[in-house]
Protein backbone atom coordinates (compact mmCIF):
# COMPACT_ATOMS: atom_id res chain seq x y z
CA UNK A 1 0.00 0.00 0.00
CA UNK A 2 3.05 2.31 0.88
CA UNK A 3 4.72 1.39 -1.80
CA UNK A 4 1.77 2.28 -4.03
CA UNK A 5 1.69 5.37 -2.90
CA UNK A 6 5.17 6.38 -3.41
CA UNK A 7 4.99 4.95 -6.42
CA UNK A 8 2.03 7.26 -7.29
CA UNK A 9 4.07 10.25 -5.70
CA UNK A 10 6.99 9.53 -8.13
CA UNK A 11 4.33 9.57 -11.24
CA UNK A 12 2.72 12.93 -9.98
CA UNK A 13 6.07 14.58 -9.68
CA UNK A 14 7.18 13.35 -12.85
CA UNK A 15 3.63 14.44 -14.76
CA UNK A 16 4.04 17.64 -12.98
CA UNK A 17 7.52 18.35 -13.61
CA UNK A 18 7.02 17.56 -17.66
CA UNK A 19 3.63 19.21 -17.90
CA UNK A 20 2.24 15.63 -19.43
CA UNK A 21 -1.59 15.03 -18.53
CA UNK A 22 -2.19 12.71 -15.65
CA UNK A 23 -5.21 10.22 -16.39
CA UNK A 24 -8.25 9.06 -14.69
CA UNK A 25 -11.37 7.19 -14.70
CA UNK A 26 -14.33 6.91 -13.00
CA UNK A 27 -17.54 4.87 -12.76
CA UNK A 28 -19.79 3.31 -10.27
CA UNK A 29 -19.26 6.58 -7.93
CA UNK A 30 -15.40 6.01 -7.70
CA UNK A 31 -11.88 7.71 -9.74
CA UNK A 32 -9.14 5.64 -10.52
CA UNK A 33 -5.58 7.26 -11.04
CA UNK A 34 -1.73 6.48 -11.25
CA UNK A 35 -0.58 9.43 -9.42
CA UNK A 36 -1.61 8.71 -5.98
CA UNK A 37 -4.66 9.28 -3.71
CA UNK A 38 -4.86 13.22 -3.21
CA UNK A 39 -4.31 13.64 -7.33
CA UNK A 40 -7.26 11.26 -8.01
CA UNK A 41 -9.76 12.41 -5.04
CA UNK A 42 -8.74 16.29 -6.83
CA UNK A 43 -9.62 14.52 -10.13
CA UNK A 44 -13.12 13.22 -8.48
CA UNK A 45 -13.82 16.82 -7.06
CA UNK A 46 -13.36 18.49 -10.22
CA UNK A 47 -15.54 15.64 -12.07
CA UNK A 48 -18.23 16.35 -9.92
CA UNK A 49 -18.27 20.83 -10.67
CA UNK A 50 -18.21 20.09 -14.58
CA UNK A 51 -20.88 17.17 -14.36
CA UNK A 52 -23.33 19.50 -12.11
CA UNK A 53 -22.36 22.28 -14.35
CA UNK A 54 -23.12 20.30 -17.10
CA UNK A 55 -26.83 19.27 -16.26
CA UNK A 56 -27.84 22.62 -14.81
CA UNK A 57 -26.84 24.45 -17.59
CA UNK A 58 -27.97 21.34 -20.35
CA UNK A 59 -31.29 21.44 -18.42
CA UNK A 60 -32.23 24.82 -18.93
CA UNK A 61 -31.01 25.03 -22.40
CA UNK A 62 -32.51 21.68 -23.25
CA UNK A 63 -29.41 20.00 -24.58
CA UNK A 64 -29.52 16.34 -22.65
CA UNK A 65 -26.73 13.82 -22.92
CA UNK A 66 -23.35 15.31 -21.63
CA UNK A 67 -20.72 13.79 -23.50
CA UNK A 68 -17.79 15.58 -21.85
CA UNK A 69 -16.62 19.16 -20.61
CA UNK A 70 -13.43 20.76 -20.13
CA UNK A 71 -11.78 23.51 -18.00
CA UNK A 72 -9.02 26.13 -17.23
CA UNK A 73 -8.48 27.49 -14.31
CA UNK A 74 -5.37 28.86 -13.07
CA UNK A 75 -2.55 27.21 -15.08
CA UNK A 76 -4.66 24.02 -15.24
CA UNK A 77 -6.74 22.20 -18.04
CA UNK A 78 -8.50 19.59 -16.48
CA UNK A 79 -12.11 17.55 -17.57
CA UNK A 80 -13.53 14.62 -18.85
CA UNK A 81 -15.27 12.30 -21.46
CA UNK A 82 -17.69 9.62 -20.88
CA UNK A 83 -16.65 6.48 -22.32
CA UNK A 84 -18.54 5.45 -25.14
CA UNK A 85 -17.47 1.80 -24.73
CA UNK A 86 -18.65 1.98 -21.51
CA UNK A 87 -22.39 0.09 -20.43
CA UNK A 88 -24.98 2.63 -20.60
CA UNK A 89 -25.98 1.26 -17.43
CA UNK A 90 -22.62 1.80 -15.87
CA UNK A 91 -21.53 4.53 -17.77
CA UNK A 92 -17.31 5.54 -17.25
CA UNK A 93 -15.41 8.71 -17.81
CA UNK A 94 -12.49 8.98 -18.22
CA UNK A 95 -10.30 12.01 -18.16
CA UNK A 96 -7.54 13.80 -17.07
CA UNK A 97 -5.79 16.59 -15.76
CA UNK A 98 -2.69 18.87 -17.01
CA UNK A 99 -0.55 21.67 -15.15
CA UNK A 100 -0.86 23.96 -18.30
CA UNK A 101 -2.88 25.47 -20.55
CA UNK A 102 -3.57 23.21 -23.84
CA UNK A 103 -6.14 23.62 -26.59
CA UNK A 104 -9.11 22.39 -25.07
CA UNK A 105 -9.93 19.87 -28.68
CA UNK A 106 -6.13 18.43 -27.99
CA UNK A 107 -7.36 17.64 -23.93
CA UNK A 108 -10.37 16.12 -25.59
CA UNK A 109 -8.32 14.57 -28.48
CA UNK A 110 -5.88 13.11 -25.40
CA UNK A 111 -8.58 11.81 -23.31
CA UNK A 112 -10.09 9.87 -26.30
CA UNK A 113 -7.51 8.20 -27.08
CA UNK A 114 -6.42 7.26 -23.55
CA UNK A 115 -9.87 6.00 -23.79
CA UNK A 116 -9.14 4.05 -26.68
CA UNK A 117 -5.75 2.89 -25.06
CA UNK B 1 -17.67 50.20 -25.26
CA UNK B 2 -21.46 51.82 -26.37
CA UNK B 3 -24.29 49.37 -27.40
CA UNK B 4 -24.10 49.87 -30.92
CA UNK B 5 -20.09 48.73 -30.39
CA UNK B 6 -21.70 45.37 -28.42
CA UNK B 7 -24.02 44.59 -30.78
CA UNK B 8 -21.63 44.11 -33.63
CA UNK B 9 -18.82 42.82 -31.92
CA UNK B 10 -21.54 40.19 -30.43
CA UNK B 11 -23.18 39.76 -33.61
CA UNK B 12 -19.88 38.78 -35.52
CA UNK B 13 -19.32 36.47 -33.04
CA UNK B 14 -23.10 34.87 -33.67
CA UNK B 15 -22.16 34.74 -37.37
CA UNK B 16 -18.58 32.50 -36.74
CA UNK B 17 -18.70 28.84 -37.83
CA UNK B 18 -21.61 26.79 -36.38
CA UNK B 19 -22.19 29.44 -33.51
CA UNK B 20 -25.99 29.64 -33.28
CA UNK B 21 -26.38 31.16 -30.02
CA UNK B 22 -25.01 33.92 -27.85
CA UNK B 23 -25.96 35.50 -24.43
CA UNK B 24 -24.14 37.81 -22.33
CA UNK B 25 -24.82 38.88 -18.82
CA UNK B 26 -23.59 40.62 -16.37
CA UNK B 27 -24.35 38.81 -12.66
CA UNK B 28 -28.78 38.64 -13.86
CA UNK B 29 -28.71 41.02 -16.14
CA UNK B 30 -28.96 40.36 -19.56
CA UNK B 31 -26.75 42.49 -21.79
CA UNK B 32 -26.73 41.01 -24.88
CA UNK B 33 -29.16 38.04 -26.25
CA UNK B 34 -28.58 36.31 -29.39
CA UNK B 35 -29.95 33.04 -28.65
CA UNK B 36 -33.30 31.51 -29.94
CA UNK B 37 -34.71 30.99 -27.00
CA UNK B 38 -37.99 32.48 -25.13
CA UNK B 39 -37.52 35.61 -22.72
CA UNK B 40 -38.38 33.08 -19.80
CA UNK B 41 -36.02 30.63 -20.69
CA UNK B 42 -32.62 33.22 -21.01
CA UNK B 43 -33.80 34.69 -17.64
CA UNK B 44 -33.18 30.76 -16.47
CA UNK B 45 -30.04 30.35 -18.40
CA UNK B 46 -28.83 33.99 -16.77
CA UNK B 47 -29.92 33.04 -12.98
CA UNK B 48 -28.24 29.16 -13.43
CA UNK B 49 -25.10 31.05 -14.63
CA UNK B 50 -25.52 33.26 -11.68
CA UNK B 51 -25.74 30.17 -9.34
CA UNK B 52 -23.01 28.29 -10.58
CA UNK B 53 -21.00 31.33 -10.86
CA UNK B 54 -21.77 32.34 -6.82
CA UNK B 55 -20.82 28.61 -6.17
CA UNK B 56 -17.60 28.58 -7.44
CA UNK B 57 -17.20 31.52 -5.57
CA UNK B 58 -18.53 30.03 -2.12
CA UNK B 59 -15.79 27.01 -3.30
CA UNK B 60 -12.90 29.21 -3.92
CA UNK B 61 -12.98 27.97 -7.40
CA UNK B 62 -11.58 30.67 -10.37
CA UNK B 63 -12.50 28.86 -13.61
CA UNK B 64 -12.30 31.20 -16.69
CA UNK B 65 -13.26 29.07 -19.20
CA UNK B 66 -15.19 26.01 -19.76
CA UNK B 67 -16.69 24.15 -22.33
CA UNK B 68 -19.26 21.00 -22.21
CA UNK B 69 -20.15 18.70 -25.14
CA UNK B 70 -23.84 17.63 -25.50
CA UNK B 71 -25.68 15.51 -28.22
CA UNK B 72 -25.76 17.40 -30.96
CA UNK B 73 -24.43 21.01 -29.48
CA UNK B 74 -22.03 22.50 -27.57
CA UNK B 75 -21.49 25.15 -24.82
CA UNK B 76 -18.69 27.49 -23.96
CA UNK B 77 -18.76 29.68 -20.83
CA UNK B 78 -16.18 32.55 -20.68
CA UNK B 79 -16.46 34.05 -16.91
CA UNK B 80 -14.23 37.49 -15.91
CA UNK B 81 -15.69 39.46 -13.31
CA UNK B 82 -19.05 39.24 -12.75
CA UNK B 83 -19.42 38.81 -16.64
CA UNK B 84 -20.94 35.74 -18.34
CA UNK B 85 -20.45 35.46 -21.75
CA UNK B 86 -22.35 32.26 -23.49
CA UNK B 87 -21.78 30.94 -27.01
CA UNK B 88 -23.62 27.91 -28.02
CA UNK B 89 -22.39 26.26 -31.11
CA UNK B 90 -22.42 22.39 -33.20
CA UNK B 91 -18.93 21.65 -34.01
CA UNK B 92 -16.88 20.83 -31.44
CA UNK B 93 -13.82 21.32 -33.31
CA UNK B 94 -14.36 25.03 -33.55
CA UNK B 95 -13.79 25.41 -29.38
CA UNK B 96 -10.44 26.94 -29.82
CA UNK B 97 -11.19 29.80 -32.14
CA UNK B 98 -14.24 30.41 -30.48
CA UNK B 99 -12.83 31.34 -27.53
CA UNK B 100 -9.76 33.19 -28.68
CA UNK B 101 -12.51 35.37 -30.30
CA UNK B 102 -14.96 35.73 -27.20
CA UNK B 103 -11.95 35.98 -25.15
CA UNK B 104 -10.74 39.04 -27.56
CA UNK B 105 -14.11 40.65 -27.01
CA UNK B 106 -14.30 39.97 -23.04
CA UNK B 107 -11.21 41.49 -22.86
CA UNK B 108 -11.69 44.96 -24.17
CA UNK B 109 -15.30 45.01 -23.03
CA UNK B 110 -14.31 44.51 -19.25
CA UNK B 111 -11.08 46.97 -19.95
CA UNK B 112 -13.79 49.71 -21.54
CA UNK B 113 -15.85 48.82 -18.30
CA UNK B 114 -12.96 49.64 -16.34
CA UNK B 115 -11.76 53.09 -17.82
CA UNK B 116 -15.78 54.57 -18.19
CA UNK B 117 -15.78 53.57 -14.14
CA UNK B 118 -12.72 55.44 -13.62
CA UNK B 119 -13.78 58.39 -15.54
CA UNK B 120 -16.88 58.83 -13.90
CA UNK B 121 -15.56 58.40 -10.55
CA UNK B 122 -13.11 61.13 -11.22
CA UNK B 123 -13.37 64.49 -8.99
CA UNK B 124 -15.42 67.32 -11.31
CA UNK B 125 -13.29 70.04 -9.87
CA UNK B 126 -10.49 69.42 -12.35
CA UNK B 127 -12.32 69.40 -15.29
CA UNK B 128 -12.03 72.45 -18.07
CA UNK B 129 -14.22 75.31 -17.93
CA UNK B 130 -14.69 77.06 -21.57
CA UNK B 131 -13.79 80.80 -21.50
CA UNK B 132 -17.49 81.58 -22.67
CA UNK B 133 -19.35 78.93 -19.80
CA UNK B 134 -20.59 81.33 -17.35
CA UNK B 135 -18.72 80.33 -13.67
CA UNK B 136 -20.79 80.33 -10.52
CA UNK B 137 -20.62 82.83 -8.20
CA UNK B 138 -18.32 81.72 -5.07
CA UNK B 139 -20.67 82.05 -2.24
Amino acid sequence: MEGEQEQGNEMLREALHSRTPRFFRAGKGSARGKTGPQDTARFADNLMLLQECAILLGEKLDMSAVSGAVCYEGDETYGFSFDPNSSPHNPEVAGAIVNKRIPMADFVTAVREYIDQ
Amino acid sequence: MNPETLSSNLGALRNLGSVFGIIFTRGTETLFNAAEFSLERTQEVVSTLDDISFYFENEGRLPDQLSFGYDGANLLLLLAEDFRLVVLYHNAGEVDDLATAARAFLKDYVASQIARQVSLSKPQSGRVVSPTEPVAPVA
